[in-house]
């Protein structure tokens, strides 16, 4: 492929990626989340169909009370008094949870053969990372970051 | 009718179209299909299409006095809140109460009653609620006898003033019942009502109203100062706060109506709230302020004020006052009683504002059978207590519950319907019970 080419998502995404099973537990995520460094993982089905993405917000949300995590909850916490140990509870009674309540699942994906310029939008907008999935059965086939990009027009021709 | 009318539609009876117009909207307004101020426009505006009103008698038909009243209150506690008081109160009560769950049940419905009457219902339980969730999460307790004493309280603190409930707002502007008039006949009655459903609640709870001095600790570490996010902005809300309510009271006796006070008292905040700053950041304010203003409702409520008139002007509420006189045998404690009941009844099942707008032409096209604008004083009160205290019958009667419900289902602790009516049933009783003894007591004994 020349530089100048209409470039598809498929030119660049990096594969397989890193991903996580809706029955995974949320200690999963966390071990995960740590050794990657990542702030959002995908998730799939054990078929590997996408199903969504676990950010490392929603798990930052678990660690507070689900007074000030919940929509409309509070704002200003600057009253309040906690503990290392106030959030450690919190955090270990859910450690064995599925993850799956806390699973994004109205992610925009794009598919290989999408424009790049359309993941690209996305990530300006919204996202740290696009999914890239099948057009036909929904599998999760790679991903597209800013790194992922970064590297592909860095890359020598 | 206005002779400058334009012909009705079909040549069709005016009467007969106006009830189907208005009779279709209701319908819509209780399927909760379409959005209520969807469906008053529509209403409102096949009023005028139709030629049963023009738009000039319809415009008329609006009580601006109601839509300024509620516009200048929404700005006040739009700006107010941003001060974090309502926390601040919250947490400060909670504290007071030495973090005793019960002392807890009593103290934080009791500010989410008086915060209601003097501010939205749904801002109150906006506010008041997520500190609530938190501290009974702290406390270990089930969040459910406070959050039930925050639904009713918040509908029971509403009835007790002018400005505590919608309702209120529109009778006291229709019949020119003054602030002082509201706080002097209601409140006594909506301090009963409010401990008496509170006694309710705690002897249902009781026994689950313990927790343990380590929990206790956790919530009395907290620092009620905290909440406040802007002193100079909280000393200047109460301020004008405190300036619009003596307006209201002192107002009367000058020919200033209460819509004029909440508006001047808006607009006076507003400026304090963008005084000294550059031209942008003060464009950002305004915008900010105007975008939390619920335009929805404003527009719900001129587009219903539009739709009754066109119902008043066809004859038809003028007919269901005959109607209701002949029931009622004119005679006016039979009146009250009948207006107390129908009021608490409706607005358990539907929204309040439509109704009241709807009995306020009614009930004043009765005034001469019923002996004079100042004999019909306990009908309106009737009309107030049951609309208010009616939206505590079921989970859909008032605005305020819905949100409380939402509260308890994110919080993982859902309050169905059913489950509500369980408690929300007895309640509307007990209320209006004793809002009948009051009315008889004060008024026919």
């Amino acid at each position: 492929m020349a530089i100048t080419d209409h470039v598809q998502c498929s030119a660049i995404m990096h594969s397989p990626p890193t991903h996580l099973y809706v029955d995974s537990t949320v200690q999963e995520a966390i071990d995960l989340l740590v050794e990657h460094h990542m702030y959002n993982v995908p998730v799939v089905d054990r078929d590997e169909i996408f199903v969504g993405e676990i950010s490392a917000r929603r798990l930052m949300g678990l660690l507070l009370p689900v007074s000030l995590s919940m929509e409309q909850g509070l704002k200003q916490t600057s009253f309040m008094r906690e503990s290392l140990a106030d959030i450690k509870r919190r955090l270990d009674s859910v450690k064995s949870h599925p993850i799956a309540p806390y699973v994004a699942t109205d992610i925009t994906v794009v598919y290989p053969d999408s424009p790049l310029i359309d993941a690209l939008m996305l990530l300006f907008h919204k996202y740290i990372r696009i999914p890239v999935v099948d057009r036909n059965n929904g599998r999760l086939l790679g991903g597209i970051s800013l790194i992922t990009l970064l590297r592909a027009v860095e890359a020598p021709e | 009718m206005d002779s400058s009318a334009p012909a009705i539609l079909l040549g069709l009876d005016p009467l007969w179209l106006s009830t189907a117009i208005f009779v279709a909207t209701y319908a819509l307004l209780i399927s909760e299909r379409v959005h209520r101020t969807v469906a008053a426009m529509l209403g409102a505006g096949l009023m005028i299409l139709s030629g049963i009103i023009t738009q000039d008698d319809a415009f008329d038909g609006v009580d601006f006095n109601t839509i300024s009243l509620l516009t200048g209150m929404m700005i006040l506690v739009g700006i107010t809140q941003r001060t974090g008081i309502f926390q601040f109160v919250a947490v400060w009560v909670v504290k007071k109460a030495k973090a005793d769950p019960r002392g807890i049940l009593v103290t934080l419905a009791t500010v989410t009653a008086v915060f209601s009457a003097f501010f939205d219902n749904v801002t109150t339980v906006l506010l008041i609620v997520p500190v609530t969730l938190l501290v009974v999460d702290k406390l270990e307790v089930s969040p459910y006898p406070f959050l039930y004493a925050e639904i009713f309280a918040s509908n029971i603190g509403g009835t007790a003033t002018l400005i505590g409930d919608p309702p209120n707002i529109m009778i006291g502007s229709a019949v020119g019942l003054s602030f002082t008039d509201f706080i002097s006949e209601l409140g006594p009655v909506v301090v009963c009502i409010h401990f008496a459903v509170l006694l309710v609640i705690y002897l249902l709870w009781t026994r689950q109203l313990t927790s343990s001095p380590e929990a206790r600790a956790r919530v009395m570490a907290f620092d009620a100062r905290g909440s406040i996010t802007d002193t100079v902005l909280l000393r200047q809300s109460l301020a004008v706060m405190a300036t619009v309510i003596t307006g209201f009271i002192v107002g009367e006796h000058f020919g200033l109506q209460s819509g004029s006070v909440a508006l001047g008292g808006a607009a006076l905040l507003m400026l304090l709230f963008t005084l000294g700053r550059t031209g942008k950041e003060q464009s950002a304010r305004v915008q900010e302020v105007l975008a939390e203003l619920e335009w929805g409702t404003i527009l719900f409520f001129m587009c219903l004020f539009m739709m009754v008139h066109g119902l008043k002007a066809s004859g038809v509420l003028t007919l269901l006052g005959q109607q209701m006189v002949g029931l009622t045998g004119g005679d006016l404690q039979v009146t009250a009683f009948a207006t107390l009941w129908l009021a608490a009844t409706a607005s358990a099942v539907i929204d309040n504002v439509p109704f009241v707008a709807t009995m306020i032409p009614v009930l004043q096209s009765t005034t001469a059978h019923l002996g004079g604008t100042e004999q019909m004083a306990p009908v309106w009160w009737a009309l107030s207590l049951g609309a208010c205290l009616g939206g505590n019958g079921t989970l859909v009667g008032a605005t305020a519950n819905i949100i409380v419900a939402g509260f308890a289902e994110r919080a993982g602790q859902p309050i169905s319907f059913g489950r509500f009516l369980l408690l929300g049933l007895p309640v509307l009783l007990l209320s209006t019970i004793i809002a009948s003894g009051y009315l008889y007591l004060r008024h026919f004994a």
